[in-house]
């Protein structure tokens, strides 16, 4: 699976929305879907693709389907 | 030399108020009513670790000593009553200092409101209020960096992140070193960003 598709999975997974339903536009200030338990499953999710746990700076970044495609990218 | 007591200021009159939001009346406590609304999580390893106390659990006489003199006017504990159960679940605490910093901490220890936006409701009605006074200049928060869900919170509410502390805590569980981050908000930036959110 490609880093954007594997991002997109992980974000609809969290979610709980279908993955044509996730964008750019998507993002924790303007999702609803987007609560502190779906942030808390995709922190986890990325954790668990990468096989390690985020850092301080990385946990603070994941904010958008960008942001989870960039996280996954550098590893 | 002339030795004198230093005089205890008297509550802010604006600061005590009552704050009232759609599901939650949120009530300023003397010292007692504050040892008496935090007495639910003073043994609770989970939520004292959260909020990066030193020991696990406290007694009665420990917690007493632990909560300091909330005066209503630098030290302030928030009851937050729910209105439709007229009880209370949870705390908000706010410490400001000389420099208008205010430091905020909160718990709701009942824990059947979790995951149903509390915080959101709560510190929105509680910074909507305190950066009207121009005692305060800015808030505050330091959370646990593996505290994920206190993290979503704060930016969500659009805290910016300033910093970190590596290995500033020590849990009195693990017996390891933990990492905190810095959050920040001006109290000027809250009312034009809330004036743009409302207008």
């Amino acid at each position: 699976m490609t880093q954007p598709t594997t991002a997109k999975t992980l974000l609809a997974q969290s979610l709980g929305l279908a993955e044509d339903s996730i964008d750019a536009q998507t993002t924790l200030s303007n999702s609803p879907q987007w609560d502190s338990l779906a942030h808390f499953r995709l922190i986890l999710g990325i954790e668990e693709q990468l096989g390690r746990k985020l850092n301080t700076m990385e946990t603070v970044s994941v904010t958008s389907l960008d942001t989870v495609i960039a996280l996954i990218a550098t590893d | 030399m002339v030795l004198g007591f230093k005089k205890k200021k008297p509550p802010d009159p604006y600061l005590t108020q009552v704050i009232n939001t759609e599901r939650f009346r949120l009530v300023n406590c003397n010292r007692l009513q504050a040892i008496q609304i935090t007495m639910p999580w003073h043994n609770d390893p989970e939520i004292l670790g959260n909020l990066m106390y030193s020991k696990a659990k406290y007694s009665r006489r420990e917690w007493a000593r632990k909560i300091g003199k909330p005066d209503g006017n630098k030290r302030f504990y928030h009851a937050i009553i729910a209105k439709d159960i007229k009880g209370t679940i949870g705390t908000h605490r706010l410490i400001l200092d000389k420099s208008g910093t205010v430091r905020l901490a909160i718990v709701i220890h009942a824990k059947e409101w979790w995951g149903k936006d509390v915080f959101a409701e709560v510190r929105t009605a509680i910074m909507d209020h305190f950066s009207q006074s121009p005692r305060v200049v800015r808030f505050h928060g330091q959370v646990l960096t593996r505290n994920i869900r206190s993290i979503y919170n704060y930016q969500k509410l659009g805290f910016r992140v300033i910093g970190y502390d590596r290995k500033v805590w020590k849990s009195p569980i693990t017996d390891e070193y933990e990492d905190t981050m810095h959050f920040e908000y001006l109290a000027e930036d809250w009312r034009a960003d809330r004036t743009e959110h409302l207008t």
